[in-house]
């Protein structure tokens, strides 16, 4: 496993610089590298055949977590370990936190970024799962100067695929924080503890003062698309309370609504079955969180 | 540096001593084949075929010969005439089979997905790389060969057209050595099962996996006129490399050395073979004049190696409602893939897993027959548990079934039937030794606490909880006798080992088998340091080079324990001899070497302790000083010793497992694992904890995570570790092991050799325990993997009414 050429390498120290770097390549030529644990393995199989690679690693400013008044905002070189030890991802975006925990292996979880992974979309993938759920906004630059917000819902296309075009450089991931009470979490199942999602999934809920459902979005993974909303699991939860019935009613809303593929690692009817299993206890947890 | 010991211990045989090889392999120092350099080195890509079956209708390398840095390509059709082709005798077992004629690289047909076609040697890895992509192959395709049933049947196409058919090997096991003696043995056996009160019958499946080493496999060959070649291979047996690399390249046999390198990142068998890339390599080496080295990727070795198991076996087991075992049936049909690999050619590990079936139990008759298919996939490699993880897990599942079927704990009919008089000869004609049976299952069963586990058991259930427990055994060869050996891979039992001091009293070992992380250099040294009395510190062991070390067949089927240091303590036996005939001359007292004691770096005469010398002055007055020594004595100290033991030997295990299964998804969790083992006397019970630990893990990672999948087009679909799941440590339990020995008494030492068979007993003993969680809903698996979405599928159809 041995990489086609690449002509140049660059650790730029600033976006600026990268932008700049994007500019000066034709389309198809250069690849921004974040913690490069998809990219340098589709790079050495050559899937991947970058003439110019730009290593973000020295871009310092991509590297923090803002937990500002009305925004938490995570830049996109932020590293898994990161998220996973972050107290500002307390209460509401502990759903993110359960996802970066649950990516790969502890080597990778050291090196990976949530830029990186929501820009690589990869078919199974535990963090724009989460992302999705907790409607994070991506901020982008393009190389012409451009800024671009544009929220998970829009961002998320396909497998390997996402509005994020190729002159741009994501500088971080936005999410709102409620005002009122809200809850998330996000677990995956995988035959083995450090595998790809077969089925993740990941739920938020936003209760109002009387501890009713006035908001709620489910994300899943493993489906073979890539994260995906799954809309039809959120309205029965609207206006109820975590009860058992609302949430099998949303697991077999889902259930009912998305084609699950069989593969080498699941039937069809299997990922259904963990649907019902993992959603349950996802959307429970998030209940839980919200109300406590 | 000295070693730690226990203070209170005389002699190094039983230390928890640590592994003196961990320092430099932990902290990245280890060397590895890929370590090797000699400077000038050009590098090896193989181009391998897209497809599983198909005729090479022409091969265009134009463009790829034209790209700077490259030196050379090969094909098939360009070394055919130079190549002698195999097989050849160093690589062909004893026993009749259709051995498949082939090169190198593919001659006129392609006939798995991932063998090699062409070979790019260029100036580095890249180049070599870009270049097999500019390699044209045109192939047209052929019907591909997958199912080995259908393989058998009279109108299938065939994978090697000069043989006719795809039945490589059949064989029956049972009723002696002619076809009317078998017969009228099996005819007996019917009559058994006829008039039977109990009999279950089942057909067993177990998928294709297999073992993955860390570091795949690599070859650096380097000529020159004067030496001749020299191979560094990632290999466990150099010698018989070394031979069939001499016969096949016509190369004169001193001519040739090959080196395992002293670390290699795991072998398990997968790297006992000898496999075709080492012959090219070396011949590109020997034809370019250069040295040439091919390292394999981890998506070549998964497409390559490591595959075993692929097996079914139909099944019947008579019994009386007593839960005797009367009679035992079994017809396995194996798929051995292309067949096209040096040693075991696929089928030698289903051979040895027929007749390894019967296991510790007493059958009083039994008829087992084997075929075994070519197909078109890669070859069988072996991998631990060399053939019988396939029969053992059909047995050890068809037991608890009969014990189902009567109503008994199949623990309880386990022991019934256990072999309780040792030496003993099994159905198939395989010998056990020695060893006590009994005294290791209920070891365990006495640990297990089944009566408690039953209230525990029905208790869960009543909160809706499904645990089950589960047991499995196994006897395992203690390395592997000529007897044996010969007829079944063409070659030597024997262990071998040099012993030689140095006048300062220090000891190097040389061995010629090549481990691959077992610990060598650590059960050796306290072997060596407990003959002598003196510090391990103080022993070097060096292995796997043939320019150095004794002939030895390789690092193979537990011969650590058993034969390679039975022979370390006859080379250091006889060297005490030496020392002590000298000794009494020089002290001027008549005595043997058993009036004197090595301990703690002295040589003491017993009668007089004050009539000693030290060691190291002995040693060097033996060595440096070879002058008023006793009649017919010369100086020297170096001795090698060849140990065989008189007869087979084995080693003993079981194992028991408590798992518990969540009832909604067909997942479910290991919370216990119990072993008793039988390793006769332990050198390192650290080291042997840590085969035990490695093999287990294995053992349930095969069963239930990995699988090698072919898409119905014969293309290898888990080439990589995405699709190809290991477990890790994560997912498996903590593994509690408990001792049962007995010494073993054909080796010097009374040790066995362990780990190698270790692996097969664990399918059974935890697919019995999923089983045993589900006996409410009456569920029986018959087939591996074992995987919450088929346990899944189970509940969901026992819950149809």
């Amino acid at each position: 496993m041995y990489p086609a050429e690449i002509k140049e390498y660059h650790k730029p120290d600033s976006v600026e610089q990268v932008l700049e770097l994007i500019a000066n390549h034709e389309e198809g030529e250069s690849l921004l590298l974040a913690g490069g644990q998809s990219a340098m393995q589709a790079i050495k199989s050559r899937m991947l055949r970058p003439q110019c690679i730009i290593d973000l690693q020295g871009l310092q400013e991509l590297k923090t977590i803002n937990d500002e008044s009305e925004t938490l905002k995570i830049g996109a070189m932020v590293r898994y370990c990161e998220l996973v030890k972050s107290s500002s991802l307390n209460n509401n975006f502990t759903g993110l936190k359960d996802a970066a925990a649950h990516v790969g292996d502890r080597q990778v979880r050291n090196r990976g970024t949530i830029g990186g992974s929501v820009c690589w979309n990869y078919a199974a993938a535990c963090t724009p799962t989460a992302v999705l759920a907790l409607d994070g906004n991506m901020h982008l630059i393009s190389s012409d100067g451009e800024i671009k917000v544009i929220c998970a819902d829009d961002f998320f296309l396909g497998p390997l695929d996402t509005a994020k075009s190729e002159s741009d450089i994501l500088i971080s991931v936005s999410f709102k924080k409620s005002k009122t009470r809200s809850g998330s979490a996000y677990k995956k199942w995988g035959l083995v503890k450090d595998a790809l999602p077969v089925v993740g999934i990941a739920a938020f809920v936003k209760l109002d003062s009387n501890g009713s459902c006035c908001e709620a979005r489910i994300a899943l993974t493993g489906m073979g698309v890539g994260a995906q909303r799954a809309a039809a699991g959120e309205t029965p939860l609207l206006g109820s309370y975590g009860d058992p019935q609302s949430i099998e009613a949303a697991t077999e809303n889902i259930c009912a609504n998305i084609d699950a593929p069989t593969d080498l690692s699941a039937t069809s009817d299997y990922r259904h079955q963990l649907i019902r299993s993992i959603g349950a206890e996802v959307i429970l947890t998030a209940f839980k969180r919200a109300s406590t | 540096m000295t070693s730690a010991k226990d203070p209170n211990s005389i002699e190094w045989l039983g230390e928890r001593l640590a592994r003196k090889e961990d320092l430099r392999l932990v902290t990245g120092k280890g060397k590895y084949l890929a370590d090797i350099v000699i400077p000038g080195t050009l590098h090896a890509v193989f181009v391998r075929s897209e497809y599983a079956h198909a005729n090479i209708t022409g091969i265009d390398l134009s463009e790829a010969e034209s790209m700077p840095g490259v030196v050379a390509i090969y094909t098939g059709e360009n070394i055919k005439d130079r190549i002698n082709p195999m097989p050849q005798a160093i690589v062909q077992p004893n026993l009749p089979a259709k051995y498949p004629t082939f090169w190198p690289l593919a001659v006129g047909k392609v006939t798995f997905h991932g063998e090699p076609v062409a070979l790019i040697i260029a100036r580095d890895k890249y180049i070599a790389e870009d270049a097999s992509e500019l390699v044209l192959v045109d192939y047209e395709e052929l019907p591909v060969v997958l199912d080995p049933e259908k393989a058998l049947s009279r109108n299938s196409t065939v994978v090697h057209e000069k043989d006719g058919t795809n039945e490589i090997f059949s064989m029956t096991f049972t009723g002696g050595e002619n076809e009317e003696a078998q017969n009228s043995n099996e005819a007996e056996v019917n009559a058994i099962f006829e008039s039977a009160p109990v009999v279950v019958k089942e057909r067993f499946k177990t998928h294709r996996t297999g073992l993955t080493p860390m570091e795949p496999r690599g070859v650096l060959c380097d000529w020159n006129e004067s030496d001749g070649l020299t191979a560094y291979i990632t290999t466990q047996r150099p010698h018989i490399d070394r031979l069939a690399l001499s016969d096949i390249l016509e190369i004169s046999a001193e001519k040739v050395r090959v080196i395992a390198p002293r670390d290699q990142g795991g072998g398990f068998g997968v790297k006992a073979p000898f496999y075709r890339e080492n012959i090219i390599i070396a011949y590109a080496a020997k034809s370019l004049g250069k040295p040439v080295r091919w390292i394999e990727s981890r998506y070549e070795s998964l497409m390559n190696v490591g595959q075993e198991r692929d097996q079914i076996n139909d099944m019947e087991i008579a019994a009386d409602l007593e839960g005797n075992l009367l009679a035992l049936r079994n017809k396995g049909i194996a798929d051995n893939g292309v067949g096209t690999t040096g040693v075991y050619w696929g089928f030698v590990m289903p051979f040895l897993g027929a007749i390894e079936l019967p296991n510790a139990y007493k059958w009083p008759k039994a008829h087992i027959s084997l075929k075994v298919a070519t197909t078109n996939k890669a070859c069988l490699t072996p991998s631990r548990a060399f053939g019988h993880f396939p029969t053992r897990f059909a047995l050890e599942r068809c037991i608890d079934m009969v014990a189902h079927k009567i109503g008994m704990e199949a623990s309880e009919l386990r022991r019934n039937n256990l072999v309780d008089a040792l030496p003993y000869t099994s159905v198939t004609n395989e010998y056990y030794d020695s060893g006590d049976f009994l005294k290791v299952w209920d070891t365990l069963v006495e640990k297990a606490d089944i009566s408690a586990f039953r209230k525990r058991q029905s208790e869960a259930l009543n909160d809706n909880r499904y645990i089950g427990i589960g047991f499995g055994c196994g006897v395992e060869l203690s390395g592997v006798a000529s007897d044996l050996l010969v007829p079944m891979e063409n070659q030597p039992g024997y262990g071998a080992a040099t012993v030689r001091l140095d006048p300062r009293g220090k000891v190097q070992v040389f061995g010629g088998d090549a481990p691959g992380g077992q610990g060598h250099e650590t059960t050796t040294a306290q072997v060596v340091a407990s003959e002598f009395g003196i510090d391990p510190a103080a022993v070097v062991v060096t292995t796997g080079d043939t320019g150095t070390t004794p002939f030895g067949s390789g690092s193979i089927g537990a011969r650590a324990g058993s034969y390679f240091v039975s022979a370390v303590a006859d080379a250091c036996r006889e060297l005490k001899e030496k020392i002590t005939r000298i000794l009494a001359y020089d002290l001027k007292i008549e005595a043997r070497t058993e009036h004197f004691e090595f301990t703690d770096g002295e040589v003491i005469y017993i009668g007089d302790r004050s009539k000693k010398s030290s060691f190291v002055s002995i040693v060097e007055r033996i060595i440096m000083f070879p002058i008023n020594l006793p009649e017919n004595e010369v100086g020297g100290l170096d001795a090698t010793a060849f140990f065989e033991a008189a007869k087979p030997m084995i080693c003993f295990n079981a194992d028991c497992c408590v798992v518990e299964v969540n009832i909604e998804t067909g997942d479910f969790e290991i919370l216990e694992w119990m072993t008793t083992e039988d390793v006769g006397n332990v050198i390192n019970p650290m080291v042997v904890d840590g085969q035990m630990h490695g093999a287990i893990v294995q053992g349930i990672s095969n069963a239930v995570f990995e699988e090698f999948v072919y898409d119905d087009q014969g293309q290898q679909l888990t080439a990589d570790f995405e699709n190809y799941k290991l477990a890790t440590a994560a997912d498996v339990p903590n593994i509690d092991i408990h001792y049962a020995t007995t010494p073993c008494p054909h080796t010097p030492l009374g040790t066995r050799g362990i780990g190698e068979g270790r692996p097969s007993s664990i399918p059974g003993a935890l697919t019995n325990a999923v089983c045993d969680a589900l006996t409410p809903l009456k569920i029986e698996i018959t087939e591996l993997p074992l995987r919450p979405n088929s346990i899944w599928e189970k509940i969901q159809q026992a819950k149809q009414p």
